[in-house]
């Protein structure tokens, strides 16, 4: 298959964008507003949602054809949200100290090809959301077993014992509560 | 895969699970009126598809513009190349024809007696320069 089939062209991405309903974009704005909460941005959900839009446009991101595109904006902005730490980290607007760490030097070898920087950005951000939920036992559980790459079939039989009830109010537990989830500003 | 990725893909997964209900309600918690935040992000996509169509649209027209240019000079030139020859464009088409310089099917078509005009004529010998068949300010035909 070419390699352009394998992605939407843009005049697939522009039809899907116009064709996205109500629910969609109620979506989209909420995983905007989720991964802002997640690495502190202070764009409004919708800044980060035409951000990821613009990126398909201008060919700098590409969606996967097949994949539903609000799963694939999802994905965009996740990772431009976490870029955006890097790129304060690296500006100086946001201090080591913010990433658990006093300097570059004290930054985690790299692993899986992944640069010191991003590998700490990783790590405490799932950090973060877990002392965000201390009070709650099986959100924390929830969050580590996610984070270690579990999928909920295994999360509920594994960590939940079976209990499929309990793991659903657990998830709604930490859905609700990544809605609000905001800590003191990293950039300031 | 690291760990705040695992966490975006689950979170990803489970908005795309929840009804619109559940999604209103979701926004109403983080301070925001849905149906206004929904419509004001139909908005800005609409302005996004507009602008988009609109780069495609004078795409479109510049290629076209340019390729009337063309045309044009390509008529221009035949014009040149014919009004130096001395003779009209039907003539000089004959001078391709008998020079051999001619695809086998229109001689033929002029041995059948067709008759074309003067603007056919240009048209055919332009037909003729795309295939290969007469270059720019071709002077063998003009003498």
């Amino acid at each position: 298959m070419e390699e352009q089939d394998q992605h939407l062209s843009r005049e697939d991405f522009v039809e899907a964008l116009e064709k996205l309903s109500s629910r969609d974009r109620k979506a989209l704005l909420i995983l905007g507003r989720k991964f802002g909460n997640m690495y502190h941005l202070r764009d409004d959900p919708e800044a980060l949602v035409q951000e990821a839009i613009e990126r398909v446009l201008r060919g700098s991101r590409h969606i996967p054809s097949g994949l539903n595109v609000v799963h694939a904006l999802g994905s965009i902005m996740g990772s431009i949200a976490e870029g955006s730490v890097a790129s304060r980290v690296g500006r100086n607007e946001t201090p080591f100290s913010k990433l658990g760490v006093d300097s570059i030097d004290e930054l985690p070898s790299p692993s899986e090809g992944l640069s010191p920087l991003e590998q700490l950005i990783g790590e405490q951000t799932v950090e973060r959301i877990m002392n965000r939920f201390q009070d709650d036992v099986f959100v924390n559980a929830l969050i580590q077993a996610v984070a270690s790459g579990m999928s909920p079939e295994e999360i509920v039989t594994k960590i939940f014992k079976g209990d499929r009830k309990t793991y659903e109010t657990t998830r709604r537990r930490f859905r609700r509560g990544m809605i609000k989830f905001k800590e003191e500003d990293m950039e300031a | 895969m690291k760990k705040n990725n695992y966490l975006e893909n689950y979170i990803i997964d489970d908005v795309l699970s929840m009804s619109e209900q559940e999604l209103d309600q979701l926004l109403e918690d983080s301070g925001v009126d849905p149906d206004h935040a929904a419509e004001s992000l139909k908005k800005a996509i609409s302005g996004v598809s507009l602008r988009y169509r609109k780069a495609q649209f004078s795409k479109v027209k510049e290629a076209l513009a340019a390729s009337k240019i063309d045309e044009d000079n390509s008529q221009k030139n035949i014009l040149d190349d014919v009004k130096k020859s001395g003779k009209s464009a039907k003539d000089y088409l004959i001078d391709l024809i008998v020079s051999g310089r001619a695809p086998q099917g229109l001689t033929l078509a002029f041995r059948e007696g067709q008759d074309i005009t003067e603007a056919e004529a240009i048209g055919i010998i332009d037909d003729l320069k795309s295939l290969g068949y007469v270059k720019d300010n071709d002077s063998e035909t003009s003498s």
